[in-house]
């Protein structure tokens, strides 16, 4: 099973949160009462056999804002979305993008070498790319 | 602020575009853009979220005073299993309706870590003037 959950605050509720939106999204009900509620960034992570990647949109983001660590199960993903340095100067008309700090850890389900990890920021997206532990890949078991 | 005490950052939820009125004619799911709005006296500055587009794909265009900015953003599912997903990827699309006020031959467009920068300059004959009060 996968274990998702932020070690800080209320993650877990945060992603039973998100299961219920998407139970009710399932069941045609709407879904904007909930409003934004879920944790930041939302991830996608991604298995290849020999090493997981993770993916977060992060647009606007630096590398100098973001702070990546791991363990030999978990992977952090640490940083601060900037406030538009326009802002201070222009009238907001709209305002739909939003600011702030986060904070989230995953857990993965087999062993990664954290040592291997490299992590590259896209066009806005976070890509982390964690070889798994090599005692953790699948292996081939001939049949004698 | 210290560290903090600084806002911790939600997310929004990211819904596809419902198929039905103007459905895209390419495969896969649409997106629209969260987009900020801020104003000058010379210009309307347009700011939208595409993490994932590259700039070659970007489309910006501006047809009967609509200006519209799409852009597909390549799906890397196709190459990888997700064994977990909290997001959908798919292209952008999102339309506004541009006054006369805007000067249209001088919108420029600028994308930078996934963040587009649409600056929309208004028409010179509408920018506000200062008028000087003669002493007499």
């Amino acid at each position: 099973m996968w274990g998702l959950f932020n070690h800080r605050g209320p993650g877990f509720p945060d992603e039973l949160h998100r299961l219920q939106r998407e139970m009710d999204r399932m069941l045609g009900r709407a879904a904007d009462a909930y409003g934004s509620c879920c944790v930041f960034p939302p991830l996608n992570i991604y298995d290849d056999g020999e090493s997981y990647s993770i993916r977060a949109e992060l647009p606007g983001v630096k590398p100098a804002d973001l702070d990546v660590q791991a363990t030999a199960t978990t992977v952090t993903i640490k940083g601060e979305r900037h406030k538009d340095a326009r802002d201070e100067r222009l009238s907001v008309e709209r305002r739909e993008r939003d600011h702030g700090v986060f904070n989230r850890t995953v857990e993965l389900a087999t062993a990664i070498d954290p040592d291997k990890i490299s992590a590259k920021l896209e066009d806005g997206v976070l890509v982390i790319v964690a070889p798994k532990a090599a005692d953790s890949r699948p292996r081939q078991i001939k049949i004698a | 602020m210290t560290e903090n005490e600084k806002k911790e950052l939600t997310q929004r939820d990211k819904e596809p575009i419902a198929k039905g009125a103007g459905e895209p004619t390419r495969a896969g799911l649409v997106y629209s853009p969260a987009v900020d709005i801020l104003r000058t006296d010379d210009a309307l500055t347009l700011v939208a979220d595409l993490p994932g587009v590259k700039k070659a794909d970007l489309e910006i265009g501006i047809e009967d005073g609509v200006l519209t900015i799409s852009a597909p953003v390549a799906d890397v599912e196709a190459r990888h299993k997700p064994v977990y997903r909290e997001y959908g990827v798919g292209g952008y699309v999102r339309r506004f309706t541009l006054s006369d006020k805007i000067d249209q031959a001088r919108i420029s467009a600028e994308l930078e870590n996934g963040v587009l920068t649409v600056t929309l300059p208004k028409a010179e004959r509408l920018k506000p003037r200062k008028i000087e009060v003669a002493a007499g």
